[in-house]
């Protein structure tokens, strides 16, 4: 009789135990649904922070209340691999009942996996029933109109939204009050230089080596932006002859193809020494760090500041053993010597729009609970609720956001902001595999632009040709959902909502149609293949 | 045998005149399904009902959604097209067909036939104006006609022929998108404020405009060419409606200021 090796018998015990799992987990749920009477309902999502999780748990209880029969489960999956997880999910056919559209997911043809909530949006949201919000359409219950949600192709709704955010310094009050005497923040970039001038002479007096900011690569893309578009104000209304508001990216990537501005330009040498200073301001090796790293090194003490957006802040807030102070980011101003001559002033925050939807996936099995689940925590209830708790930005209107959720809101007085490189994805690219140059121990705006202006050329045709092929491919995509529409609307000529549909759609594919052609043959142009 | 000839022949005559009686809901709800870009049910709806000429023309338009996944959609797709516009070129369907056959041309061929779709285009309007889908082309037709390289003479009397097309369109989107895409190209390609501006503003006064971030364009657009043109009680009037429209934006504040300006300048106009 052949001996059997324990190992293999090991092997084969661990192997079956994986796979009695796997079983196990994947006929859970349904298992659950045929033998414990109730509906599952499950929901996923990547926003990972703690108070955003605790807050839908918060809601989820409050719903699970109210439909016993109903049981919801939150799936939390980490932005990174959420496209790879979702579109699993989506093709296996067993995706969650609602999931969170973004990162990638639906990819702009929302069809091939949502439904689309649109016929509802326009009716009243029944949670809101009682309240100062009774009656209203749901659609109109939210600030911008659920705007966020629509898809500009089709006009169709798909999903509504409890997500916002708008970017922020985060302080740590008592190493401010310990390196300047006083917790007073700097609003301006010029005293904001003055408090990283005060930190190194305290690190030199008392040997010590804190920072100013705990930098990632995410929050110095922001930041800087932030401060690059203030120096290009002028520049951009410079090359827009029609009107006088800075052009956008995409026109401005386009000029400088056309050899209307180049980088000897005062506002991109003096927007690259702005990003230089900034990019000094941050923790050595910021652009390879993660949020994690960042938010270790702010809760640790060993920075002062972080910069991310209103979203993060329950999790920086809870995860830090001191007081945590809010703040814009400070722009130069004016009368700055170095920045002011290239500004129009500081640039105005655009109001708040949502993101992140919530979509019931084709394949739900319970659609009309996944909608009233949706209707549910988007009543003004449930939104006041998840708002206090996540310390979020309400999305639906007449909730007064809490006292220490102020200094979030968007401050919409100032200027409109100037144009930067980042047309798509070969520009940013190379922008961002170029910017190291600008921190230390290099710290060359020179070498900087240099290097860029070796690439950006290329960059900008790669980018400009995948803006034409995208918006062809646009215009393909809608055109028998339009030709759809003129049938139907031929058939109903008082169907007011379909026809204002068709119109949208009609007019949309025209802009995307023309802008194209005109891209097209400014390139031409400045290829020399047209005189 | 001979009774059951009969026999057949009503069961026959009894199916078409179920199939014809379902028609019209099936084509209905492919035409739903359709504008709703679920190709796969629209297919199914329109292929239940091959027999009416508005059922193929669904079905055609249903490959087309197809179409970038594979060549063979493409080509049934355009085949069907061609069958139904040289049955009949001048039935709503066919009209259908040749303008679709025109819009593949230009999107689907790689190099394609310029020349030849702006004849296409140019026919359609001359020869079934008001039609709803020939009517279409002209926004279209505009686009190609307006961003072509051609000498300063040309596009001049290109520009003329656009603007010769309005007053025979009928329908309140076509009116307003061939109107929208001239007064894009005076300003992009001539920066003509004077020739642009009546042509925004005539979308502006009828509300045809009904997405907003096209709204906060032309708004701010109209208010700019006015002020430049020294239309000033114009400028304010859209600068005005821009504030009210978009409390929020992040320009607002800076048209806040201008409308102080204004105010506060000597009348010009």
């Amino acid at each position: 009789m052949p001996r059997i090796s324990l190992r293999l018998i090991g092997v084969c015990s661990l192997v079956l135990i994986a796979f009695g799992i796997s079983i196990w987990r994947v006929a859970l749920p349904r298992w659950e649904e045929n033998h414990g009477g109730k509906t599952i309902l499950r929901f996923c999502h990547w926003q990972l922070e703690p108070g955003v999780r605790r807050a839908f748990d918060a809601l989820v209880k409050d719903y699970e209340a109210l439909h016993p029969n109903v049981r919801v489960k939150q799936i939390t999956i980490p932005g990174h691999i959420y496209l790879q997880w979702g579109s699993t999910q989506l093709v296996g056919g067993q995706p969650p009942d609602l999931m969170q559209i973004g990162q990638g997911i639906s990819r702009g043809i929302y069809f091939n996996d949502f439904l689309p909530i649109t016929s509802y949006v326009s009716a009243p949201n029944p949670y809101n029933a009682g309240g100062p919000l009774e009656g209203v359409p749901w659609r109109k219950t939210f600030h911008d109109g659920m705007r966020g949600s629509f898809d500009a192709k089709t006009m169709e709704c798909f999903g509504a939204s409890l997500c916002n955010n708008t970017l922020r310094i985060f302080c740590n009050r008592e190493l401010l009050t310990k390196v300047t005497g006083s917790d007073t923040f700097p609003t301006t970039f010029a005293e904001f230089r003055q408090l990283h001038k005060r930190l190194q002479i305290y690190n030199q007096e008392h040997g010590s080596s804190l920072l100013l900011i705990a930098g990632s690569k995410f929050s110095s893309q922001i930041f800087f932006r932030n401060l690059s578009a203030n120096q290009t104000q002028k520049l951009g209304s410079r090359l827009n002859p029609l009107m006088d508001f800075p052009v956008d990216d995409k026109d401005f990537a386009l000029s400088y193809l056309e050899g209307s501005w180049d980088f000897n330009d005062p506002a991109i040498q003096q927007g690259v020494r702005l990003i230089s200073e900034a990019a000094a301001m941050m923790s050595p090796g910021f652009s390879q760090t993660g949020n994690d790293q960042a938010h270790l090194q702010f809760a640790q003490g060993h920075a002062m500041l972080m910069v991310l957006s209103s979203l993060q802040a329950t999790g920086i807030i809870e995860g830090s053993p001191f007081d945590v102070t809010i703040h814009p980011i400070p722009q130069p101003q004016l009368d700055d010597p170095d920045y002011g001559p290239q500004m129009r002033g500081p640039i105005a925050e655009p109001a708040l729009k949502t993101y992140g939807a919530f979509g019931i996936t084709r394949s739900s099995r319970h659609p009309e609970i996944a909608l009233d689940f949706l209707r549910f925590i988007t009543s003004q209830k449930s939104c006041r609720k998840y708002s206090r708790l996540s310390r979020n930005l309400p999305t639906v209107i007449g909730i007064e956001p809490a006292e220490e959720m102020r200094p979030f809101l968007p401050n919409m007085e100032g200027y409109p902001a100037g144009p930067d490189l980042k047309t798509h994805a070969a520009v940013i690219a190379l922008v961002e595999q170029t910017r190291h140059l600008l921190a230390p121990p290099i710290s060359s705006p020179e070498q900087y632009l240099a290097t860029l202006k070796d690439g950006i050329r290329d960059a900008m045709h790669t980018d400009l040709n995948r803006h034409i092929r995208n918006s062809f491919f646009s215009i393909r995509l809608v055109e028998p959902s339009i030709g759809a529409n003129i049938q139907l609307a031929a058939s109903q000529p008082d169907n007011d909502e379909l026809i204002s549909k068709m119109s949208i759609q009609l007019g949309a594919q025209t802009d995307i149609e023309a802008s194209a052609y005109y891209t097209q043959m400014r390139l031409r142009k400045v290829d020399g293949l047209t005189p | 045998m001979r009774t059951a000839y009969p026999i057949l022949f009503s069961l026959a005559l009894c199916g078409t005149m179920v199939a014809a009686a379902s028609s019209p809901s099936t084509a209905q709800s492919g035409w739903v399904a359709l504008a709703r870009m679920n190709a796969d049910t629209a297919k199914a709806d329109f292929s239940a009902t091959t027999s009416t000429r508005e059922s193929r023309l669904g079905h055609a338009l249903a490959l087309l959604s197809g179409a970038e996944k594979t060549a063979t959609n493409l080509q049934n797709c355009r085949r069907e097209l061609i069958d139904l516009r040289d049955e009949d070129s001048s039935d709503d369907y066919g009209i259908a067909a040749t303008y679709y056959l025109a819009r593949i041309a230009q999107h689907y061929e790689k190099e394609p036939d310029i020349a030849a779709i702006i004849s296409t285009y140019r026919d359609l309007l001359s020869r079934h104006p008001g039609h709803p889908v020939a009517e279409l082309a002209a926004p279209k037709f505009a686009i190609l006609l307006l961003y072509a390289d051609v000498a300063s003479d040309e596009q001049d009397a290109r520009f003329n022929e656009i603007e010769a097309l309005l007053p025979s369109l009928k329908h309140p989107h076509n009116q307003r998108d061939t109107r929208l895409v001239l007064a894009d190209a005076f300003l992009r390609l001539r920066r003509n404020q004077e020739r642009a501006y009546p042509l925004i503003n005539y979308c502006l006064d009828r509300g045809l405009i009904l997405r907003s971030t096209r709204l906060n364009q032309y708004l701010l657009q109209a208010a700019e060419a006015a002020r430049m043109l020294g239309l000033r009680s114009e400028a304010l009037r859209h600068y005005e409606r821009y504030i009210e429209t978009f409390p929020h934006d992040d320009k607002t504040d800076e048209v806040r200021r201008l409308v102080q300006r204004l105010n506060g300048e000597p009348e010009h106009a």
